[in-house]
């Protein structure tokens, strides 16, 4: 019987392949679409509820003003405080926007409820900014929490009176979403609901009554799964006290437990705030404390894929958990953390939501760079146990990840396998139990001819059952490639993680859809203060450029040229190498990082450091990294943007920017992520939390266009609270130092030659020259190093979501004709 | 900074232009020549090129200039107004 359904399981996945990762994107199209439209609803109600709130005269006013208002920030003083507004930690808009005082006494408390129900906007210091969206309210309701605790929450938390349009909002977004569930358990198809209601009601659709599967024996498969995870990850999970049918032939179980600790936030102000509404926290007591139960009916293995889209059709998105504890089918992976695996708070709290009622569920897990988010993983991997397929981006993060889960876990040689273009292991039989197979995105979705080893372990994950696919850096996906890998590998649960969700080509919001809600985003401010990441100083450098350079800068007509004299601007390479002197004799290590190769030549030679870029070879990239993290003899190393995907970076506690990729949030915030990581030639314990242990500076030519990418390159990094202190005399003192101390540009005989060195040099040789080499050394990296780093101002959303990726484009080739006809023979 | 203005005057035999000692720190001052080398050469401005951060210009372009190094200041800057919908990677 059970080997039937799995075979069944099997012809899904065989013959849907093709249109699988289609259908799915269709589908999450389809939700995006609809999260919109209920977007647009609370933006509707706005007009409104001004117009009712304020007495203007005419209605085009009242429409004028809102749509100004929508730019310049809205009137909301309208708003009727509450009277104990004092000890309430929020203010929450009728547009949806929640500010939450972060030095208020509930703080943390209304922080880990506003996270879980909203997105967040900014977080500096003190006033904290969310916003409540459809993802956001989806992804509240994936983690249980019901409706109208987030209103009777929310409204407690509030210092004004709810307003309407918000309350009403919420309802709306959350009546449909995680109302009823798609539950893999005992290897059969479960769809569950609270609510009989919603059952009946997508029973009432024809293909999913064809596809239910009616219960023929009320056996109680009650196997109990008390779980108490390794990790810590602590899970209430009693997953039916054996079952019994109701009148519509539901199978009527003890509903899943969320976990105590993601429930907390509900209730916490309970005790604090019962004076005015206690009749609302008694009525979330009590609710707590009767057992709930939930219905569901079983449907068939090979009718999933359209039970899914009717059930989206119908506007009832099934959301689908993974009971992986009572999975027999699956062989499971020998793995445990080794006991020295420590678990950090807010990597548990991630891992919590995750498994809140000890099943898995799909998801994005947030963390910020150097904050573990390869332990999350591997914890996350080992807590389901079972076969797992990890993406990364390229072959070197492939090796990084297998060292990982040797380095935390006690998982045998023979379970853990590569593949990448130069490594191909073998994946063990199902009978040597489970595996966890590392790959890159590029090998699981190329599309072309593959070479036979290749094919055959591609055939290999197509035709397998994992447990859980594990989604590295996900942010950086293109949508195409995308669903081709969820085309091929069949996995129950997906865990994306990401350092920076930013990117707003559609991919962000069809990850919700295509992966899961946000499951969890760590306070980078928080982590900060705690000490698990360092305490970084922004600095952004002005330098004025000098009057030949600025003259050749609004003479120069291609953006290239530009480009490169805002780059080598004199005054520049003096606050690069003042910068480098002083931080040097501070004994601090130093990262210099040029986009422009031809830049970072100069700046390594005037520096007289080493410099890693595109062609450097591997054994001297090797030699040079090596003295780096070994030795104080090296203290400062020159990188140009290999640095960002394809090579593994050393820690180091300055980074000096002199060039940059345009705007680009995403590279800012890495760069960054390497400076992150608590040092321990800077640590200290807790002595000096407060005073700084690590420096980024970027160094920026005034009155160019590089101004406006700067600013625009710290958006992010400044929605999570950190703070750009801009020095504007940095430049004059080098200049002087220039001159006493002998530096390589101090005069303006040195900018004049400079100039002309520049003016004459073929830039775009060597940028070529750098791609090649990137390519060459790294293939895996390569089609996400084109995409996600070399993107120039002018392209087009196809070319970003990876439309015109060139590195496997598959067009017709000059064949000799001989080796056509060859070809021709062997086929 | 406001241009100075400076008189000149008509001596007797020849005529001298009415001008606008015009300081500006050296990046502004090469944009301005910029602006002057732009034009075709009876509508070229500049009168005196003085040093490093003086310039001797004519008074009837006074407010073009002021216009030019607005909109040349604007261009730079980085408004996050317009941040709603746009694209995180690019430009």
């Amino acid at each position: 019987m059970t080997n039937e359904a799995d075979d069944d399981y099997y012809g899904t996945a065989s013959t849907n392949q093709q249109h699988e990762g289609g259908d799915e994107y269709t589908s999450a199209k389809k939700l995006v679409q609809r999260a919109a439209d209920r977007e647009a609803l609370l933006k509707n109600l706005k007009p409104s509820a001004s117009s009712l709130s304020a007495d203007r005269s005419s209605s085009d006013v009242t429409n004028s003003l809102s749509t100004t208002s929508t730019q310049l920030g809205a009137d909301f003083s309208s708003l009727k405080l509450k009277p104990d507004h004092i000890s309430r930690p929020c203010w929450t808009c009728p547009d949806g926007t929640i500010y939450l005082e972060a030095f208020h006494e509930f703080y943390t408390k209304a922080y880990d409820f506003l996270v879980a129900i909203s997105e967040p906007v900014a977080r500096p210091e003190y006033v904290h900014e969310y916003k409540l969206t459809p993802y956001s309210l989806y992804a509240a309701v994936a983690t249980n929490i019901d409706t109208e605790s987030i209103v009777r929450v929310l409204n407690r938390f509030s210092k004004n009176e709810m307003p309407v349009g918000v309350a009403q909002f919420i309802r709306e977004c959350t009546k449909r979403y995680g109302k009823a569930k798609l539950v893999l358990k005992h290897n059969k198809f479960y769809v569950e609901s609270d609510y009989p209601a919603v059952l009946r009601e997508l029973l009432r659709d024809d293909l999913i009554s064809q596809a239910r599967v009616a219960e023929e024996t009320s056996g109680g498969d009650g196997a109990a799964a008390g779980g108490d995870g390794a990790a810590g990850v602590n899970n209430a999970a009693a997953s039916g006290n054996g079952s019994n049918k109701n009148a519509d032939g539901f199978v009527v179980n003890t509903k899943a437990e969320e976990m105590e600790e993601n429930l907390r936030i509900l209730r916490e102000m309970d005790g604090d705030s019962d004076d005015d509404d206690d009749d609302d926290g008694e009525g979330g007591a009590q609710k707590q404390a009767v057992a709930k139960t939930t219905v569901s009916f079983q449907i068939k293995g090979d009718s999933v894929e359209v039970v899914k889209r009717r059930a989206i059709d119908l506007d009832y998105p099934l959301m689908e958990e993974y009971d992986f504890r009572n999975d027999k089918m699956n062989p499971d992976v020998p793995m445990d953390l080794k006991p020295h695996t420590k678990i950090r708070r807010y990597q548990e709290r991630s891992l919590s939501k995750m498994f809140g009622n000890g099943r898995a569920r799909s998801g994005i897990i947030v963390l910020p760079c150097g904050a573990g988010k390869t332990l999350t993983g591997v914890t996350a991997a080992q807590t389901i146990k079972k076969s797992v397929v990890c993406l990364c981006t390229n072959a070197v993060s492939v090796l990084q990840w297998k060292y990982q889960f040797k380095l935390w876990t006690n998982i045998p040689d023979e379970n853990i396998c590569v593949f990448t273009s130069d490594k191909k292991d073998d994946i063990p039989p199902q009978s040597a139990g489970g595996c966890v197979l590392i790959t890159t995105y590029t090998m699981i979705s190329f599309g072309g001819q593959r070479s036979d080893k290749s094919a055959e372990v591609m055939n290999q994950i197509k035709g397998r059952e994992w447990g859980l696919l594990l989604m590295d850096e996900v942010h950086v996906v293109p949508a195409k490639m995308f669903r081709r890998v969820i085309g091929s590998v069949k996995a129950h649960c997906r865990l994306g993680l990401t350092a920076t969700l930013v990117r707003e080509d559609d991919l962000i919001s069809d990850l919700n859809f295509l992966i899961g809600p946000k499951l969890y985003e760590a306070n980078w401010m928080d982590l900060t203060t705690q000490g698990y990441l360092a305490n970084v100083q922004c600095v952004e450098v002005w330098t004025p450029m000098t009057a030949p350079f600025m003259r050749e800068y609004l003479m120069a007509d291609n953006a290239r040229l530009k480009q490169l004299l805002y780059v080598m601007n004199p005054a520049k390479l003096r606050a690069t190498e003042f910068l480098m002197r002083f931080h040097e004799e501070r004994g601090d290590k130093i990262i210099v990082f040029s986009d422009l190769v031809y830049s970072l030549k100069l700046y390594a030679a005037m520096l007289k450091r080493p410099m890693i870029y595109g062609e450097t070879s591997e054994r001297e990239r090797q030699a040079i990294l090596g003295t780096f993290r070994t030795s104080d003899a090296l203290r400062t190393i020159c990188i140009s943007k290999v640095g960002d995907t394809s090579i593994d970076l050393p820690e180091a506690n300055v980074i000096i920017q002199v060039s940059s990729h345009f705007g680009s949030r995403r590279q800012e915030a890495q760069r960054l992520g390497r400076i992150l990581r608590p040092k321990s030639y800077t640590q200290t314990d807790g002595s000096n939390r407060s005073s700084f242990n690590a420096f980024f500076y970027t160094l920026v030519s005034t009155d160019t266009q590089e101004m406006f990418y700067s600013t625009k390159r710290q958006q992010y990094l400044i929605d999570q609270g950190y703070t750009f202190k801009i020095v504007t005399t940095l430049s004059e003192k080098a200049d002087l130092e220039a001159l006493q101390n002998d530096y390589a540009y101090k005069n303006a005989e040195d900018d004049r030659q400079l100039l002309r060195i520049v003016l004459t040099s073929d830039i775009e040789k060597d940028q070529r020259a750098e791609d090649t080499a990137i390519r060459k050394s790294n293939p895996d990296g390569a089609k996400l190093a084109d995409l996600g780093v070399k993107r120039t101002a002018g392209s087009t959303l196809a070319q970003l979501s990876g439309g015109s990726g060139a590195r496997y484009s598959s067009g017709p080739r000059k064949i000799h004709p001989m080796f056509a006809k060859r070809r021709k023979a062997r086929m | 900074m406001p241009p100075k203005s400076t008189k000149s005057n008509q001596s007797t035999g020849v005529t001298s232009p009415s001008g606008y000692l015009l300081t500006c720190d050296p990046p502004m001052k090469q944009f301005i020549i910029n602006l002057n080398d732009k034009k075709s050469a009876d509508k070229k401005f500049i009168l005196e090129d003085l040093d490093a951060t003086h310039l001797l210009i004519k008074g009837d372009v006074r407010d073009e200039i002021t216009r030019k190094v607005d909109e040349w200041m604007d261009e730079n800057v980085f408004s996050t107004i317009e941040r709603v919908g746009e694209n995180l990677d690019t430009s």
